[in-house]
């Protein structure tokens, strides 16, 4: 079996700048679609939180959750969205560090930037993100989307899109 | 302090070294032969709050020497706390599942006036409305299988207008609940929780206490707590239109852990920074203090249900309708007496 490091990255990168690409043009909806049917998307309050069951977590979603988030960005009096967001997502560094070929499960880990801008305001999110996917054809489903913001449990202003 | 937790037996100075026990007491002054004859390292201790009353595990403190005593503050509220802690099999909490912390441009009292205000939930709060006029269903999909709040609740402005706020002094005041009851809720965790208090307190007090009595209480200035939504809340001003908020989830010690990560997970939706409630809520505070820099208009109406106060005998409160404004002008009152008393 090849080792994690025998893995090109490529295709990774590629699926995780689509991810990006879909939260930049607000296409919710489509990113949510790449969630696996049991699929986590986890931005934990804390530096290595351990788990999203003991401690607050900025999000903690499952499908049931994200549709109902974005149900609710896609409402037309959703205050903390009028103006939207504009969002810039920079993505790189993918590194496969797991892998089991023969289940066609990866973990593969990222830095990313997000530049947001609203109702005259700018502001930086960064971090490390985690995806643990799940082969699916020709490309990945998402079993869990874990970003650990490098400020994680600093006081922030309201965030209404997923990072 | 520079670490927001940890262990340490003194604090040291990271500049000259001087350093105290956890007490705040100066223990240790380097090269202490360059002190002045007549130095006393006990001229030197830390500053402490001049008075900290506890109650139930809570501790409250004061940076003033004089106004109201402890009991005379927090007497009244004594009881909403009460309704809070009593719901632990162990009749204990734990604030120690991590915290949101959220800011926003606004003044502390925004958020102060919003705790107890219902007026504004329809409206804050639509695009957590689909439409059919029902919330979001906070049903939990957790693999701890905790289910925390029913679904399919009803919060168009009809169903809110049933609602009760009561006031008793001080600035504190509290809301009523009609539409969240958990004597109803049913889920595997909350069934074994309901087993679990009953065993502790006896079935009889087990029903009185899970009765919906209470939503959000505010223990005036800075304090709100919320029982069936479990969190304390605490409001800290940062300057006169920016406020910094955190709010801890709780366990309920004695409760099944999967109650309460099911609180915690349903914490995130509502009053992370990132939550679905919340955030329509600071942009809402953002806003107003926008609209107060306006010399234009020199209003800001506070009067609904004015004159529509009655006395709750029972309660030893005075009560009015949740979607009045009684509860704000409480606050108001409150704050005037205390700024009057400062000046
Ligand atoms: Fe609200």
């Amino acid at each position: 079996m090849a080792t994690a490091a025998d893995i090109d990255a490529a295709p990774f990168e590629r699926f995780l700048i689509l991810e990006a690409s879909l939260l930049d043009t607000r296409r919710f909806r489509e990113w949510m679609g790449l969630f696996a049917e049991d699929g986590t998307y986890w931005v934990p309050a804390l530096p290595d939180q351990e788990d999203p069951f003991g401690q607050a977590s900025l999000f903690y979603d499952d499908r049931d959750l994200m549709k109902t988030r974005i149900d609710r960005l896609e409402h037309p009096r959703i205050h903390v969205q009028t103006p939207p967001s504009r969002t810039a997502h920079l993505v790189g560094n993918a590194i496969v560090e797991e892998a089991d070929e023969a289940k066609g499960e990866y973990l593969v880990g990222s830095t990313f930037i997000m530049v947001e801008y609203r109702d005259d305001q700018q502001r930086v999110f960064a971090g490390h993100q985690r995806h643990r996917l799940r082969r699916d054809g020709a490309s990945f489903l998402i079993v869990q989307k874990r970003v650990d913001l490098i400020n994680c449990d600093s006081a922030f202003e309201a965030m209404a899109v997923p990072i | 302090m520079n670490e927001r937790k940890g262990h340490a037996e003194r604090l040291i100075c990271c500049y000259h070294g001087w350093n105290y026990d956890t007490d705040g007491k100066l223990m240790g002054v380097p090269v202490p032969e360059g002190c002045c004859d007549g130095f006393d390292r006990a001229d030197f201790n830390l500053a402490r709050a001049p008075r900290v009353g506890e109650y139930r595990g809570f501790v409250f403190a004061s940076l003033s020497a004089h106004g109201a005593s402890f009991e005379d503050h927090i007497g009244p509220m004594k009881g909403n706390i009460d309704d809070l802690v009593d719901r632990a099999p162990d009749g204990a909490l734990a604030l120690d599942a991590g915290m949101h912390r959220y800011v926003f441009s606004g003044n502390w009292k925004l958020q102060v006036e919003n705790v107890l205000d219902s007026y504004h939930v329809p409206f804050g709060h639509a695009s957590t409305v689909n439409k059919a006029g029902v919330q979001f269903a906070r049903r939990e999909g957790d693999r701890k299988g905790a289910e925390v709040i029913e679904t399919g609740k009803q919060q168009t402005a009809s169903t809110w207008k049933d609602r009760k706020s009561f006031t008793v002094g001080n600035g504190h005041g509290w809301t009523s609940n009609t539409t969240l009851d958990d004597s109803k809720r049913s889920s595997a965790a909350f069934d074994e929780y309901k087993r679990a208090l009953a065993a502790k307190v006896g079935a009889d007090r087990a029903a009185e206490i899970l009765k919906p009595r209470l939503h959000n209480s505010l223990i005036y200035p800075n304090m709100s707590i919320m029982g069936l939504n479990i969190h304390v809340r605490v409001i800290k001003p940062l300057a006169v239109d920016r406020t910094e908020v955190t709010i801890y989830p709780i366990r309920l010690l004695g409760a099944p852990e999967s109650m309460n990560s099911g609180n915690i997970r349903l914490l995130n939706v509502t009053h992370s920074a990132a939550s679905f409630v919340q955030t329509d809520d600071l942009e809402s505070f953002v806003r107003t203090q926008k609209g107060l820099h306006s010399q234009q208009t020199d209003w800001v109406d506070i009067s609904r249900g004015l004159g529509a106060e009655e006395p709750d005998r029972e309660l030893n409160a005075t009560r009015g309708l949740a979607t009045h404004e009684m509860v704000v002008r409480a606050q108001y009152r409150a704050w005037v007496g205390y700024m009057r008393e400062a000046a």
